[in-house]
C-alpha cells in the first residue's frame, strides 16, 4: 500500500473513532489502539504511543471551554493530579516492561471494566446532603459553579477525599499503561466515591485528562515509540472527529448513542482479550 | 476591593483569579493549535518531496518499524533544517507540553491566593511531569 493512502486512511479511521468517542461521551482514546493494532496491524507499543499523544491533543482542546466556563475544580484537579501523574509514570515504566500479549489481555479486561460506568449511568446531577470530610476542609476543596439548566449557582462539598485520591494513582497508572486518557475510572473517583455534581467532575476529569497523559506522553516519546508517521495522522485525525462530535452533540440523543457504542465495545474488549491469549 | 467572592478561595483577588484562567484556557488552545500547525506542516512537506531519507516509504516499512530512542538535539536540529520527520516530531512534542506548561501557569493562580500548600503540590506536579516529559526516568 502506498504510503500516501495510508496516512490518509489513518486519519481518517481516527477521525471516526475520535467522533464516535465524543459523541457516547467517552475520550477516542478507547477505540484508537484496538484500531491500530487489530484494523491497521500496528505492534501495541507504537499503537499506545499514537494514542496516548491523541488523548492530550482532544482533553486540551476541550479543556480550553470548560475552565474558560468556570465548570473545573482547579483545587480538587491539582490535588489529584499528584496522585495521576506519579501514577501514570509507573504505569509507563511497567508498559516498556511487560509482553505485547500482556498487555492485550489488561487492555481488553479494563475496556470491560470501563463500560460498567458508561452502560448505567452513575453520579448525581446534583449529589445532596454531602459532609465534607477533613481533607476537603484541609485542602479547601469545596467550590460552587454556574448551572445554565438552573439558572443559579451551585454550591457543593466535597466527601472521601483518601478513597478518590487512591481511585485516581490506580486511573494514572491505567492511563499510562495502555495510552488511554481513562477518563470513565476518573469520573467514578469524582462522581461515586468524592461525590462532585456531574458537571464539575467532567469537567474537571477532562482537565486532568491531559496533564496525566504528559507524564506517560514523554516518556513514551523519547522510548521512540511515537512514530511521527502513525502518531501525526491519528492525533489530527482524533481531533477533527472529537471537534466535530461536540458540535454534533447537542443534536443527538446522548442515550441513543451509549446504547450503540457499548455493545461495540464490549465486542472490541472480547477481540482484544483474545489477541492477547493468542486465539485470534 | 469587594466583589462578590464566587469561592473562598478566590476571595483575596476574585478579578485577577478569574484573569489567570481565561489565560489557562487561551494557553491550553494555542498550544493545541500550534502543534497541529507545525505537525501539517511536516505531513505537508513529506507529501511533496518524497526524497526524505529517514521517512519509510511503505505502509509495511511503517508496520515493521522498530522503536528507538530519541534525543532532543536530534529532534531539534532536524525540525530546523526543516526535515518533515523531524517537524512532525517537534509538533508531537509541543503537544506533549501544552498540559506541562498549563500546570505551571497554576503556579500563578496559587500565589494570587498566597496559598502555600497549593504551592507545594503544584511544585511536586509540575517536578513530576518534567521528569517524564524530559524521560530523565524510564
Amino acid at each position: 500500500m502506498a504510503l500516501d493512502l495510508f496516512i490518509l486512511g489513518l486519519f481518517l479511521a481516527s477521525m471516526f473513532a475520535g467522533l464516535l468517542g465524543a459523541l457516547a461521551g467517552l475520550g477516542g482514546g478507547v477505540l484508537i489502539v484496538p484500531l491500530l493494532t487489530i484494523g491497521f496491524h500496528l505492534d501495541i507499543r507504537l499503537a499506545i504511543g499514537a494514542s496516548i499523544v491523541s488523548v492530550i491533543a482532544t482533553s486540551s482542546g476541550a479543556a480550553a471551554a470548560y475552565v474558560r466556563d468556570h465548570l473545573t475544580n482547579v483545587r480538587v484537579a491539582m490535588l489529584l493530579e499528584l496522585a495521576t501523574t506519579t501514577g501514570a509514570l509507573t504505569g509507563a515504566l511497567v508498559a516498556g516492561l511487560l509482553d505485547a500479549r500482556l498487555l492485550f489481555i489488561v487492555f481488553g479486561v479494563i475496556l470491560l471494566v470501563s463500560l460498567v460506568p458508561t452502560a448505567m449511568r452513575i453520579g448525581e446531577e446534583l449529589p445532596e446532603a454531602v459532609a465534607g470530610d477533613w481533607a476537603s476542609r484541609r485542602f479547601r476543596l469545596a467550590s460552587d459553579y454556574p448551572d445554565h439548566a438552573l439558572g443559579r449557582t451551585v454550591r457543593y462539598e466535597v466527601t472521601r477525599v483518601p478513597l478518590g485520591f487512591g481511585m485516581m494513582y490506580v486511573a494514572g497508572v491505567v492511563s499510562g499503561l495502555l495510552g488511554i486518557g481513562s477518563g470513565a475510572l476518573k469520573v467514578l473517583a469524582m462522581d461515586s466515591a468524592m461525590r462532585l455534581p456531574m458537571k464539575v467532575s467532567s469537567a474537571t476529569s477532562n482537565f486532568m485528562i491531559g496533564v496525566t497523559a504528559a507524564a506517560s506522553a514523554g516518556v513514551y516519546f523519547w522510548r521512540g515509540d511515537v512514530v511521527p508517521l502513525i502518531a501525526a495522522p491519528v492525533a489530527l485525525g482524533v481531533l477533527a472527529g472529537a471537534t466535530l462530535g461536540a458540535k454534533l452533540l447537542v443534536r443527538f440523543n446522548n442515550v441513543t448513542v451509549r446504547m450503540v457504542f457499548v455493545p461495540v465495545l464490549g465486542a472490541v474488549s472480547v477481540e482484544m482479550l483474545l489477541r492477547g491469549l493468542g486465539v485470534a | 476591593m469587594t466583589v462578590e467572592s464566587p469561592s473562598p478561595a478566590a476571595a483575596e483577588a476574585p478579578i485577577s483569579a478569574r484573569t489567570v484562567e481565561l489565560w489557562i484556557s487561551y494557553v491550553l488552545r494555542a498550544g493545541v493549535l500550534l502543534a497541529a500547525a507545525i505537525i501539517l506542516t511536516g505531513v505537508a512537506l513529506l507529501l511533496v518531496g518524497r526524497e526524505s531519507a529517514s521517512a519509510p516509504h511503505s505502509f509495511s516499512a511503517l508496520v515493521h518499524t522498530h522503536a528507538s530512542p530519541l534525543r532532543l538535539d536530534d529532534v531539534w536540529s532536524r525540525a530546523m533544517r526543516l526535515h518533515p520527520v523531524g517537524l512532525i516530531q517537534l509538533g508531537l512534542f509541543v503537544l506533549i507540553l501544552t498540559p506541562v506548561v498549563r500546570v505551571a501557569m497554576t503556579v500563578l493562580l496559587f500565589a494570587i491566593d498566597r496559598d502555600a500548600l497549593f504551592l507545594v503540590i503544584v511544585t511536586i506536579v509540575l517536578t513530576v511531569l518534567v521528569l517524564g516529559v524530559t524521560a530523565r526516568i524510564g
